[in-house]
């Protein structure tokens, strides 16, 4: 049931007679006569309870998304806009108002209401420069940890050193995931010496180290000397363990290693 | 509870299972081996002692020594002296924090 009207004067003509004052021209779409008794005499295309578009008889014509940025709103906006103009999705919950000047120059973003004046100039949008920049900001910022998520866990996966990586790189990593990646591609024992890792327990050749992985995460491990040949090791063991002996009886299985081990090297 | 690096003999007087006995012997005596060194915890007389080990990762391991007792090896640690008796070999587990879960440290 498609409408041909794309100005004020031809949906004139269509509301006479018994649909003078609304006609239907789509699901859940009417074209309606607004102000009855004022001079004003606007005719709105309505799809449910939204005046979607509004025609003055000046020619001004006002674009309203009521805050419903659907496909249907769009696709009755297009379907009832005179060309050039069309409405457009960009980005998420956001509508671009076009005027054939191509795709990468739309003529206002409708924010919630926009008005077409009668000699081309609009009213009442946003910037639409400011949204295709905000849109690309966002897409951005959503990708970028992703692809060095993927970067970084492929060189954990190779294997191979990089030799670019310092540690004040990797503190600087704001991602989790990638910093941890980063740490593996360094070297987790090398990092954790280097990074300056808080001490929080010690006993006899055990070491209990933190380093805070984010504001509410820590990364722990027990740094343990070789009593016969003085060489370091350092083992990961996981957040709950908060002394040397019980991060030592997780890293065993056991139920009370210092006591118990007899020899040691 | 005798510890070398990563690996540690606990002494039991349980029983060797006896899927053990009769298939997991290994013959060269490695109680544990380097998978990224290549360096193997082993005995160092075979003839002193016995490991007996399930092939998948994780699962049960013993060594059996003799009356003469048997001295444990490995290329980065000093030898550690088992007495004789039956012992549960574990080895040490790692938290991997970009898996977010435990594993078996890997020499």
């Amino acid at each position: 049931m498609k409408y041909d009207g794309r100005n004020y004067q031809e949906l004139d003509a269509k509301l006479q007679g018994r649909c003078r004052e609304s006609r239907k021209i789509g699901n859940h779409t009417y074209a309606q006569r607004r102000n009855r008794y004022s001079k004003e005499g606007v005719i709105a295309i309505l799809l449910h309870n939204t005046d979607i578009l509004s025609f003055y008889p000046n020619g001004d014509i006002k674009v309203n998304t009521g805050g419903w940025h659907t496909v249907t709103t769009r696709a009755r906006m297009n379907d009832y806009l005179p060309r050039p103009y069309t409405v457009s999705g960009y980005g998420r919950g956001r509508t671009m108002l076009y005027n054939g000047n191509g795709w990468d120059n739309p003529l206002s973003a409708v924010d919630d209401s926009v008005l077409i004046k009668a000699d081309g100039s609009t009213e009442g949008g946003g910037n639409a420069l400011d949204v295709i920049a905000e849109v690309k900001r966002e897409k951005l910022e959503a990708v970028r940890p992703r692809n060095r998520a993927r970067y970084w866990i492929n060189k954990v996966r190779e294997g191979k050193p990089s030799p670019k990586l310092t540690v004040a790189t990797i503190l600087e990593e704001e991602n989790q995931t990638v910093r941890l990646a980063m740490m593996r591609v360094f070297g987790f024992e090398r990092f954790i010496l280097d990074s300056g890792a808080k001490v929080i327990d010690q006993k006899a050749d055990y070491e209990l180290l933190e380093l805070p992985l984010d504001r509410w995460n820590v990364l722990r491990a027990l740094k343990m000397k070789c009593s016969t040949t003085g060489a370091v090791y350092i083992n990961q063991v996981p957040p709950h363990c908060h002394e040397v002996p019980s991060a030592l009886d997780w890293m065993f299985d056991t139920k009370d290693y210092l006591g118990q081990v007899t020899q040691q090297t | 509870m005798i510890r070398q690096g990563d690996v540690l003999f606990i002494p039991t007087t349980d029983a060797i299972p006896e899927y053990l006995t009769e298939r997991g012997k290994n013959e060269k005596g490695i109680v544990m081996e380097g998978e990224a060194t290549g360096h193997h915890h082993r005995i160092a007389n075979l003839e002193a002692a016995e490991v007996f080990r399930s092939g998948w990762a994780g699962g049960e391991s013993f060594v059996r020594v003799s009356d003469q007792g048997v001295s444990i090896v490995h290329e980065e640690h000093a030898p550690v002296q088992l007495p004789a008796g039956n012992y549960r070999v574990k080895i040490a587990r790692e938290y991997d924090y970009l898996a977010n879960a435990a594993r078996f440290s890997r020499d």
